[in-house]
């Protein structure tokens, strides 16, 4: 972690994704884009991402499909569903399946600023838990055990940061 | 248009009352009239052969009575037959003291020479009677009198003839009295003066024996020729053609026959001149005058009523058709949104994107070039939101002006791509459109086309879950284009079938939908002369088919449309 954030935001409308893109980017995030489920997939497999913008009605690979997916490989990726059209139905959904947030389209910046932040905190928030618990972990394990048994544990937990 | 059809029902209504009223009632009226005339011409005939029989018994009596007055003269004279000259004057008086109608009386030998005479025709006395076909007749084995026809003969007057044979001892006369026709013509005069018979006396060849009409005179040949069998009948008189009746007796005495013609004041074939039918057939004609009259004002308040609940009923139609189409617009409204809120979203964040650069902490420059491609985005955007609202206002209004044909590849492209599109896009359905080439315009209004098609294609969409495919095809058959459209959704039970086009029936969830786009498609299909089925199976997807009329094939098609 260099300082910014990093952000993925995906959206099958090109303009809209841009321009969000730009100006978030101006707000210091480090943004990056996919236009569809599977591109945003890649993407992470690629790079770790801190937070993601998904939209929900996509061709293909719809929000709701992706924010499964996305939950179930990046433990600490907090996603946050945009949605031109929703429905409490949808919203509850969402939640359930893991998203911090759910914000109707359109909104306004400072809005999402907000949200963005909270998301941020609580993903910090989630991975300070974790860690500490993982602490106790090792302070459990180092009980007698070897230097060697304590390298290969860290290496570990580090890997399930992602 | 609406005088047309407002016509067309009242001249339905005027002539289904006219079959079913005026016409039994015309039968009817017929019928009576007929069995009427069949019992008054019974009666009338009844009657005219018994007074015919009446006055020919009555003639016969006379003539009898005549007979008998001969013959005591013939026996008062017997005396003298034998013994030289006769004296008739005094046997004349006695048998004019009898009856008036005696003329003359004579005695004559057997050879036809007159032996004694008395009356007013002396000179006859020299008469030779051996010629005359009477006197011959007498000679006949059996013969006990004559009565002859009326004629004229030696004296030139109308007079007839009785003669009777008489014997003393071995010697034979004949005895011969000459009466004149006059009474036996009053005495007809007289019961001809009810005016319902003209009573005519003919002999055997039909010639007129006595008459009261002045024409009707002995020689007149032109009197009915009753048969001789039976004695007494009724019969046509067809000599003028003029259909009277007739009836006649054959008396008993002579050759002669009593016939009663109906004088034409009697006949019932001429009723208009009896008062009383005249009258009756002036009431019934003004009856039925009135029954017309009624009756067409009658069929006109019924036409009137029958025109207002077409017209309600039309009018509650096109309601209906109109709320069905809110409501489904109402479906819609949901994809809509999610359509709208897309460039909205653009716009604000291009809008955005412009006011950042003006934002002094956030301190980002851009060019002008850079400004100018995200107002155009904007714009882009906002043509989009356009876009969508007017052809959502174009599917609702009412207003538009109907079309008589439309091109269902355009309707279809409308609902498909424009109305309905995103949503299929985000549903994962593909829309396989499978058009005939050349396909020709169908006589629908575009707008209610629209509506149908909207309303199967939505009603696919919403019974495919999960990816899937409608297919939509559209070829000509004849006069009709077929259009059928198939999904691959979760299909029809038989059941679900037959309730598929009423209203208010729905498989979806409570608040999903109203249960009226079918129903209201399948009439508005209906309105424009086509028809609509439904086909499929559960699981097996299901297949709606339009049939609508090819545009220009109305007048083929015949003018019922």
């Amino acid at each position: 972690m260099n300082g910014a954030i990093k952000l993925l935001i995906v959206d099958d409308e090109r303009e809209y994704l841009e321009a969000l893109a730009e100006r978030l980017g101006m707000r210091g995030f480090e943004v990056r884009i996919a236009e569809n489920g599977s591109a945003a997939l890649d993407l992470c497999v690629e790079e770790k991402f801190d937070l993601a913008l998904v939209d929900l009605k996509m061709p293909g690979m719809d929000g709701h499909e992706l924010l499964t997916n996305l939950k179930a490989e990046h433990r600490f990726l907090e996603v946050i569903m945009l949605t031109g059209h929703g429905s409490s139905g949808s919203a509850f959904d969402c939640a359930r399946s893991g998203a911090f947030a759910y914000l109707p389209k359109p909104y306004i910046i400072d809005e999402l600023m907000l949200v963005l932040r909270d998301a941020y905190r609580q993903r910090l928030a989630r991975k300070f838990a974790s860690h500490q618990e993982q602490l106790h972990e090792l302070a459990k394990a180092f009980q007698g055990a070897t230097a060697q048994d304590i390298l290969r544990r860290m290496r570990e937990l580090d890997d399930g940061d992602r | 248009m609406k005088d047309v059809l407002f016509r067309q029902l009242l001249r339905h209504v005027v002539l289904r009352l006219f079959f079913l009223y005026f016409i039994p009632l015309f039968l009817l009226a017929l019928f009576f009239h007929v069995q009427y005339r069949i019992i008054l011409n019974e009666t009338r005939d009844r009657h005219m052969k018994a007074l015919v029989e009446q006055q020919s018994a009555m003639l016969d009596l006379f003539l009898e009575e005549r007979l008998i007055n001969l013959l005591g003269v013939s026996e008062d004279l017997k005396a003298e037959f034998a013994d030289g000259p006769i004296d008739l004057a005094v046997p004349l008086e006695k048998l004019r003291h009898r009856n008036e109608a005696f003329v003359d009386i004579a005695v004559l030998d057997l050879e036809g020479k007159v032996l004694a005479y008395a009356g007013p025709h002396e000179w006859l006395a020299m008469n030779n009677y051996s010629q005359e076909a009477w006197f011959a007749a007498l000679r006949e084995p059996g013969i006990r009198h004559v009565i002859t026809d009326i004629y004229t003969g030696f004296r030139g007057l109308p007079h007839f003839t009785m003669a009777i044979p008489t014997e003393v001892g071995p010697r034979s006369w004949v005895i011969k009295a000459v009466l004149s026709p006059e009474i036996i013509r009053d005495h007809i005069g007289s019961f001809e003066g009810s005016g319902e018979v003209q009573v005519v006396i003919v002999n055997a060849s039909g010639q007129v024996q006595i008459s009261t009409s002045v024409s009707g005179e002995y020689t007149d040949t032109s009197g009915p020729v009753p048969p001789i069998h039976p004695r007494v009948g009724v019969g046509e008189r067809d000599v003028r053609g003029d259909g009277r009746r007739y009836a006649w007796s054959w008396m008993k005495t002579t050759t002669w026959a009593l016939v009663g013609i109906e004088t034409a004041k009697a006949s019932p074939a001429t009723g208009f001149a009896s008062g009383v039918v005249q009258r009756i057939w002036i009431l019934s004609g003004f009856f039925v005058l009135l029954g017309v009259v009624a009756s067409l004002i009658q069929a006109r308040w019924v036409a009137r009523e029958q025109w207002k609940f077409h017209c309600r009923e039309r009018d509650l139609n096109e309601q209906l058709i109109q709320s069905s189409k809110l409501a489904t617009v109402g479906e819609l409204a949901a994809g809509i949104a999610h359509e709208i809120n897309n460039p909205l979203a653009i716009i604000l964040e291009k809008a955005g994107l412009v006011k950042d650069t003006l934002d002094p902490e956030l301190g980002v420059g851009m060019s002008k070039e850079r400004i100018g491609e995200h107002l155009l985005a904007i714009e882009r955007a906002v043509t989009r939101c356009a876009n969508i609202t007017s052809k959502l206002l174009g599917f609702v209004r009412q207003n538009e002006e109907a079309s008589a044909s439309c091109d269902p590849r355009q309707v279809v492209s409308e609902v498909v791509d424009t109305l309905l599109g995103p949503e299929l896009v985000d549903a994962d359905i593909e829309v396989v459109r499978m058009f005939e080439k050349g396909l020709p315009e169908v006589v629908a209004d575009k707008g209610q086309l629209g509506q149908v098609m909207l309303n199967l294609i939505k009603n696919a969409a919403d019974a495919t879950e999960g990816p899937g495919t409608i297919t939509i095809r559209a070829l000509r058959d004849g006069m009709w284009v077929i259009i059928s459209v198939s999904d691959t959704g979760c299909g029809l039970t038989p059941e679900e079938m037959q309730k598929v086009f009423m209203p208010f029936y729905t498989t979806k969830d409570p608040g999903q939908g109203t249960g009226l786009g079918l129903s209201v498609s399948y009439r508005i299909i209906e309105g424009m002369g086509g028809e609509m089925t439904v086909d499929g199976a559960p699981g097996q997807g299901a297949c709606f088919t339009v049939r609508i009329p090819v545009a220009g094939a109305l007048a083929v098609n015949g003018g019922e449309r």
